[in-house]
């Protein structure tokens, strides 16, 4: 039985804003892929200089611990640096990546939730910023 | 577990669970008819049995196998999410903990993993899926360190009604019960 290769299982993208530097990873998130999420999310807080980044979820088809475990310690390793503010993470409606969050994450008021949501549109949607898209492939 | 360090570092982007949409628990309607569980008894194939490598492509392979296994009998696409992901973190539990495979180490070792699943159909008519996951390695307690911080056994935990460890001189096994789905309608 031949597996699916590491190319297949992840995919990341990474667009450029003037706001925010938005990571995008289509596939799934398990053992196998997690480290190259690390290594995409180290090389996006290095390049961020002042600018929000936001990890978007929303086309991922799986997370499991692996992968939770990758964005904690990216995001915390990240907060010594100058001007740092959270990493915003995007999921959707996105099933299997809401159940796990929904697992070990905090049970946020709804409130805040929606107005997290809002302003992730201005930062991404809003004034046209995010006009420069180069897509690196990891 | 989540705690406030990482409440400074991370924002999540979740819409509220009563924005969710009953999807949650509703059976897949994309499926024709009526919504069919397998049992023991009316011709459906219930028996799952598959064996992996140790290796970190087992995981995606295994979570394939489960989320067709189930998909197939229709089942709600929440309890199939759940199983999909326990079985995810104690066949990598296994991986990592029974043949010492790691994230950064992933050399692949001589050694399997075993998955079986059943679906067992109770007295009120709800069904419940049981998969057992076998591995032959020195298994030992997740290390309680940074490769681990015990996250796997906690998802697996609340994705499924039960989890029953059983260690073995060579190795361990692991039988975890879905949550149970009710029973098919009847017209």
């Amino acid at each position: 039985m031949r597996g699916p290769s590491r190319e297949q299982l992840l995919d990341v993208a990474i667009d450029e804003g003037d706001a925010a530097l938005v990571v995008a990873v289509q596939g799934e998130l398990d053992a196998l892929t997690a480290p190259r999420l690390t290594v995409a999310l180290n090389d996006a807080f290095a390049r961020l200089a002042g600018r929000i980044l936001v990890l978007d979820l929303t086309h991922v088809g799986f997370l499991g611990s692996a992968g939770l475990l990758v964005l904690l310690d990216s995001a915390r390793s990240a907060a010594g640096m100058p001007g740092h503010q959270a990493m915003r993470v995007v999921v959707g409606r996105n099933r299997p990546v809401v159940l796990p969050i929904e697992i070990v994450g905090p049970r946020s008021r709804p409130g805040h939730l929606r107005e997290c949501e809002r302003r992730h549109h201005r930062v991404s949607h809003g004034h046209g910023r995010c006009s420069t898209r180069s897509t690196r492939k990891w | 577990m989540f705690n406030a360090e990482h409440e400074k570092v991370v924002s999540w982007i979740v819409p509220p669970v009563s924005d969710q949409g009953s999807h949650y628990g509703e059976r897949d309607p994309t499926g024709p008819g009526l919504p069919r569980l397998g049992s023991a008894t009316d011709g459906f194939d219930t028996e799952l049995h598959f064996v992996l490598t140790a290796d970190w492509v087992s995981p995606s392979l295994a979570r394939e196998r489960i989320r067709r296994w189930l998909g197939e009998r229709r089942w709600p696409r929440l309890r199939i999410d759940e199983l999909v992901l326990a079985v995810n973190e104690v066949v990598s539990n296994s991986i990592e903990h029974g043949y010492g495979l790691t994230a950064d180490k992933p050399k692949p070792v001589l050694g399997v993993v075993e998955v079986d699943g059943r679906v067992s159909v109770g007295d009120s008519g709800s069904s419940r899926a049981v998969v057992t996951v076998t591995d032959h390695g020195n298994w030992r307690e997740p290390d309680p360190g940074p490769s681990n911080r015990g996250r796997g056994m906690l998802l697996t935990r609340a994705c499924t009604d039960n989890v029953v460890t059983e260690h073995r001189g060579d190795g361990t096994t692991v039988v975890l019960y879905s949550r149970p789905i009710p029973p098919p309608l009847v017209e």
